[in-house]
């Protein structure tokens, strides 16, 4: 399968500062692709490259098999930037509209009325955008990324700034978007939380570098440990963590508030030796589950790596 | 063609929803052209039609300054107002950058928001240069010696003044959307009052007629200087310059 969206070694410095340094990513056709990094990692930058904001000191950029630079490429991207780039004084419909003409768009009102309703601002249209909340805003924002019916979108930070009632519906119609519209989505993110629930591939950057990119499924397999966790109903005592860092065939991963974590697993022991161990401790069980590697574990992992190096 | 217009368009909606902004560049501009006016016809054309025989060609020089300085005025001051406001408003929301992604290119960008503040400011000028004209022949020229006319002060006036703030606003906008918008408006700013000044030294002094066409290929020389300014910085408006600047 062609990549909707091919980075290929790029490299970029802005003055001194190398912010880019050779990297490369696919994202294939129907992707929600989350691309992931702490504030200052290269996203921002990368998202103007592939959008011909920025231009690549060197490497490879294109966006459904064709050169950025070519306007009927831009035609078939849509994009939510920050900041937003929406016009205060106009009202939300006068700003989509001015975004259709642009991209010459069909049905102009059809379209504008349907992708306000998918982000479930169909009854604000007449509202200047001024009065908006910055999750109104950012839900407008995805609308005039949709209003052309573009092939891909391109999302930095779509949720920046917005609070967790509006992340949610965000989340929601960014869901709604990729299966309903069958659009390839890539979403720039500081939020390991976010990009784990809708992404199905990620690519992690950081200090300008890929640290982490594939299918999040393989990913977590790949590098994430999960664990059996072990709630308990008291405060872990000092004693009985002594003891448990004592078996080492118990294998005990750690503690995190009152839950403990043990390896799972094929050679790992089994739960009800775990539970039989703790119980001989006077530990009080309150619930046993198996805990699934999160990103943050694995971005953990990553940056306990690159410390170690 | 299409999207300088798109731009222009929307550029001119949302510059008259600041309604505040507008109506004080209004008001400043009109205190100043009929201040100006009013001093200028009675230091001047008042005093030259008291003459037993009026020197026409003194009352057209004297005219043309008058109608020079309003459609300057009307033009320089209403335009560097919305210009900056505009530039500083749409760099900082990120409106350039958002267009940018789009299929227009830098100059469609730069034709259309420098079309949006000149298109207004031009209408006006015209309006207030016509009005001004009209004023002052029918109360010191019509009774006594008829029309106060050449063709040279309405050209200039009507026509070169607003080329000259043409090429000073696509100037402006090209400093301002590539580089700083504060930078592009102290120019604007500063041009306004040393050519005005400049020129009714120039008038005043009898080095030149306003109302020949003289004063108006002056003023073309004027356009022309800054749109060679323009043509030198028009390499520095690429997408990345512009972005960079933000």
């Amino acid at each position: 399968m062609s990549a909707a969206i091919h980075i290929g070694n790029i490299k970029k410095s802005i003055g001194k500062r190398e912010i880019l340094r050779g990297i490369a990513f696919d994202v294939y056709p129907g992707d929600i692709f989350g691309y992931l990094g702490p504030n200052g990692a290269g996203k921002t930058t990368t998202i103007r490259i592939i959008l011909g904001l920025l231009q690549a000191d060197s490497g490879e950029v294109n966006v459904l098999g064709q050169d950025i630079r070519r306007a009927d490429t831009r035609m078939k991207i849509g994009f939510a930037l920050d900041p937003d780039g929406l016009y205060n004084n106009m009202t939300a419909f006068e700003n989509l509209k001015f975004y259709a003409d642009i991209y010459n768009a069909a049905d102009i009102e059809k379209r504008i009325e349907k992708v306000a309703g998918l982000v479930g601002l169909a009854d604000r249209l007449d509202d200047t955008v001024g009065s908006y909340s910055k999750g109104m805003r950012q839900r407008l924002s995805l609308a005039r990324a949709m209003v052309h019916d573009p092939e891909v979108l391109i999302l930095d930070e779509p949720t920046a700034g917005v609070d967790p009632t509006g992340q949610i519906e965000i989340r929601k119609i960014l869901l709604d978007i990729a299966r309903v519209e069958k659009k390839t989505v890539l979403l720039s993110s500081h939020n390991l939380d976010e990009v784990q629930r809708i992404c199905n591939r990620i690519a992690l950057i950081d200090q300008g570098e890929i640290k982490l990119y594939g299918k999040l499924a393989d990913l977590r397999q790949k590098m994430g440990k999960s664990a059996i966790a072990v709630e308990t109903k008291d405060v872990i005592t000092e004693p009985v963590l002594e003891q448990l860092q004592a078996q080492k065939q118990i294998g005990f991963q750690g503690v995190k508030g009152s839950t403990l974590l043990f390896d799972s697993g094929e050679e790992a022991a089994e739960v009800s030796d775990i539970v039989g161990f703790l119980a001989g401790l006077g530990v009080k069980i309150e619930r046993v589950g198996k805990r699934e590697a999160s990103l943050e574990d694995l971005y953990a992992n990553i940056l306990e790596e690159a410390e170690k190096k | 063609m299409s999207y300088v217009s798109l731009v222009m368009r929307s550029g001119v909606k949302t510059s008259f929803r600041m309604r505040s902004v507008v109506l004080v560049a209004i008001g400043v501009v009109f205190i100043c052209v009929v201040g100006v006016a009013i001093i200028f016809a009675t230091q001047f054309i008042g005093p030259g039609m008291k003459d037993a025989n009026p020197d026409s060609s003194l009352l057209a020089n004297y005219l043309g300054l008058i109608l020079f300085t309003t459609s300057f005025m009307s033009i320089g001051i209403f335009a560097s107002v919305i210009a900056f406001q505009s530039l500083v408003r749409e760099k900082t929301r990120g409106n350039i950058q958002a267009l940018l992604a789009t299929p227009l290119t830098p100059a469609d960008l730069w034709l259309g928001k420098t079309l949006a503040v000149f298109a207004p400011g031009f209408v006006f000028a015209v309006i207030m240069t016509i009005a001004v004209f009209i004023v002052i022949n029918s109360i010191y020229f019509i009774p006594e010696i008829g029309v106060v006319l050449t063709p040279g002060m309405l050209v200039s006036s009507l026509v070169v003044v607003p080329l000259v703030y043409f090429a000073l606003m696509l100037l402006v906008h090209e400093i301002g959307i590539s580089a700083r918008p504060v930078t592009a408006n102290i120019l604007a700013q500063l041009f306004l009052p040393v050519v005005i000044t400049l020129m009714i030294n120039l008038v005043t002094r009898n080095v030149i007629n306003a109302g020949s066409w003289l004063f108006t290929v002056v003023l073309l020389g004027l356009a022309l200087i800054i749109g060679v300014f323009v043509l030198v910085l028009r390499s520095k408006l690429t997408v990345e310059k512009i972005i960079l600047s933000q």
